[in-house]
């Protein structure tokens, strides 16, 4: 079993952290994302995902749907060859591509697809967030 | 030929600012490094500037996060 940690004040109102995203041709993108269990799927920038080339007219792209407390919003999801976050390898896996507004400072949320993939930990009296992961690598 | 700066030395130069990165990294204690292109107050100058930055590209935030999602996603579904 191998662990990931990440150093938190306590005090954070979101826990941020970084995803690493590769698209076609190999060209990469680092987004900031909130740890959310409240979302079933990873959902980054969809600006973001065209800078790597993953846009909506891709081969494998389809239409993603999500509803959220202030309604629906519509966009597409599309396989990113590797994304890697808390400190874990994931090939193929599908991304939700979403219009997100430019003053929010977080690229996206890492969603349950993830998440439930390993033991997560957060205790932020403690300062402590951890996640297990039973592999060092997973393909999703 | 820029450097690249660890967060810390981001954070102190640029404070609440965006920051455009390339060569971005992460470190051990997960924070983002990188050599820094461009910074601003708005996000939005700098998004454009992503697509011409050396992969792998960031822009990040270096304040508090005060405006993140909120809520429950839920009932997703994908079609073609």
């Amino acid at each position: 079993m191998t662990k990931w940690k990440l150093d938190v004040e306590g005090t954070e109102r979101w826990v941020v952290v970084p995803l690493r995203l590769r698209g076609r041709m190999g060209r990469e993108f680092l987004a900031m994302v909130a740890i959310d269990t409240a979302t079933p799927v990873t959902i980054i920038r969809t600006s973001i995902a065209q800078d790597i080339d993953l846009m909506a007219d891709h081969p494998d792209a389809e239409l993603s749907h999500l509803t959220g407390p202030t309604g629906a919003d519509d966009g597409y999801s599309v396989p990113a060859s590797l994304v890697h976050v808390f400190g874990h390898h994931f090939q193929d896996f599908r991304v939700h591509c979403h219009d997100i507004d430019e003053s929010l400072e977080v690229d996206g949320v890492v969603g349950m697809d993830v998440i439930r993939q390993g033991r997560l930990i957060m205790d932020m009296p403690e300062r402590i967030v951890e996640i297990y992961w039973r592999t060092s690598r997973s393909v999703a | 030929m820029s450097d690249k700066l660890h967060w810390n030395e981001i954070r102190e130069k640029y404070p609440e600012e965006w920051v455009l990165l390339e060569d971005s990294f992460v470190e051990e204690n997960e924070k983002v490094g990188g050599v820094v292109v461009a910074h601003g107050k708005e996000r939005k100058p700098l998004s454009s500037l992503c697509r011409s930055a050396r992969s792998p590209v960031a822009l990040v935030w270096t304040g508090p996060i005060t405006k993140g999602f909120f809520g429950v996603y839920d009932k997703v579904e994908t079609r073609r």
